[in-house]
């Protein structure tokens, strides 16, 4: 599976004066990985170093089995992206994107890209910078979907979305992962958008990948057990990741909950979710 | 390169506010002044700026991120940069020289082919410069440094320029001796030794933007 990761970090590492990244992260054919992380972690830099829009200091990383910087137009017509802080000129209108679109990208499906933004009301004659966040990002995404990409780079694709658009978007993801051997990277700050779509998340923090888990497992295989000091103290702690003081007591983290649900029964066991495992994973250990 | 050169061609195509304006201005200096070649150069010069606003308006709100995310590599970038500056410049270039001629005409002023052309090889050259000097610039400090960049080039040019006159007087070489050299060249030679200095500059310009793109980060 090594050689046939659509995206491969190895070791990679961008250092600037207070920030370091570094990471190891794959993305499977096939696959739907998250990265998640507070702001700050590291996920704009990760998504900039695949992109080639940073340069790294380190490491090796390889899109489509080639060295990141060696891309050619060729691969990057084969990746669709989506970018937090960036986007089209503002000064354009979304029925002026469309010859650029059609040049820039040979498989650009034009009827398809009119379709999908009419049904995501993405009016055709205003000024981009007219767009609220939550249009520009639609945009990108319909663009970033639009031309047959095996690879989505998606970096906050639902930021500033109600809910409504952000399930229209995350059905639209999933229709575009219905084609064989596509891939998507993605991060967002709503947990409850990984949890449902993502095959295995990443979480990363300070630069650091800190767990890599697949999101079946995670959420049914982690928990977090609430305990007082007295029954922190009998715990058997071989299968703590994470603990954190509280009030009551600890919460610890698991990936081992079936574990203490059998051995321990009278304590309390909440579900593993990301959220939770921000909280912890960030944390230092009490 | 070619969607980059119609994005480019739509930037322009939305700045129809700024071309009626210096249109106007250009239309009313034909009307009031007798002499046209204050208008061509001024329209010359003015309209040389367009291409430029499209690197700003690239650069804007951290756009060139996305831009260079798509399949456009930095050099092909930088490429359609300078050859969409100095083709838009030749072209509104040719319609000034219309323009102006025209209102020549229309206005019985009598103006000499010779001097036309002169006219216009002055304003293009001063294009051309403009233009390998703000490329780099732009390139190198983005659309919100590159004004306190850009003002200090141009400063920087007027003083070789002021320079340069002050060291032909030291060397006592006047306006004659100049006017002199430049007859026995021809206006032939003139053009040819312009265009071969617009192909020298504009071309180092380029390679300097090439090496500036490929070090920027996004």
């Amino acid at each position: 599976m090594i050689e046939s990761a659509l995206l491969d970090f190895e070791n990679v590492r961008k250092v600037y004066k207070d920030f370091e990244l570094h990471v190891n992260l794959k993305v499977e054919p096939g696959y739907i990985t998250g990265l998640i992380g507070p702001n700050g972690a590291g996920k704009t830099t990760a998504f900039k170093s695949a992109l080639g829009l940073i340069h790294t200091d380190g490491g090796r990383l390889k899109v489509f089995g080639k060295p990141a910087e060696e891309l050619a137009p060729s691969d990057r017509e084969n990746i669709g992206v989506v970018l937090a802080d960036s986007g089209f000129s503002s000064a354009l209108k979304v029925k002026e994107l469309l010859p650029v679109l059609s040049h820039l990208y040979p498989a650009f499906s034009r009827q398809e890209f009119i379709r999908q933004c009419d049904r995501f009301e993405i009016p055709m004659e205003k000024k981009i910078g007219q767009f609220s966040t939550g249009m520009k990002r639609k945009l990108q995404v319909l663009a970033a979907v639009s031309h047959g990409a095996s690879l989505l780079i998606l970096d906050e694709p639902t930021a500033g979305m109600d809910v409504i658009a952000r399930d229209q978007l995350l059905s639209l993801l999933r229709e575009y992962m219905e084609t064989d051997g596509r891939s998507i990277l993605i991060s967002s700050h709503i947990s409850s958008d990984l949890e449902g779509f993502c095959d295995d998340i990443y979480l990363i923090h300070e630069g650091k990948i800190l767990l890599h888990e697949e999101t079946d497992r995670l959420l049914n295989q982690y928990g977090l057990l609430k305990v007082t000091k007295e029954q922190y103290a009998a715990l058997d702690q071989r299968y703590i990741l994470k603990t954190r003081k509280e009030g009551f007591g600890y919460s610890c983290l698991t990936d081992q909950k079936q574990f203490y649900m059998e051995n321990y029964p009278q304590i309390i066991i909440e579900r593993g979710s990301i959220d939770e495992l921000i909280l912890m994973m960030n944390r230092r250990d009490a | 390169m070619t969607g980059c050169l119609i994005k480019d061609l739509m930037l322009i195509k939305n700045q129809k506010q700024f071309l009626v304006i210096i249109g106007v201005i250009g239309l009313m200096m034909l009307i009031i002044y007798d002499n046209p070649s204050f208008v061509f150069g001024y329209l010359t010069v003015m309209l040389s700026f367009l291409p430029i606003t499209t690197l700003a308006y690239d650069d804007a709100e951290n756009g060139a991120a996305y831009l260079f995310s798509l399949p456009v590599t930095r050099r092909g970038y930088v490429a359609e940069k300078y050859l969409f500056s100095i083709g838009f410049t030749l072209v509104t270039g040719a319609v000034v020289y219309g323009v102006v001629w025209g209102g020549c005409l229309l206005k019985r002023y009598s103006i000499q082919a010779e001097e036309m052309g002169m006219l216009l090889l002055a304003s293009l050259s001063i294009s051309v410069l403009f233009l390998a000097t703000a490329i780099p610039v732009q390139i190198r400090f983005g659309s919100e440094r590159s004004r306190i960049a850009g003002a200090i080039v141009m400063c920087s040019l007027f003083v070789i320029c002021y320079g340069g006159a002050r060291l032909l007087g030291a060397l006592s070489i006047d306006e004659e001796t100049l006017e002199r050299a430049a007859a026995s060249i021809g206006t032939a030679g003139i053009a040819g030794l312009a265009i071969t200095a617009w192909i020298v500059i504009y071309g180092i310009s380029c390679l300097v933007s090439f090496r500036l793109i490929a070090k920027r980060e996004f």
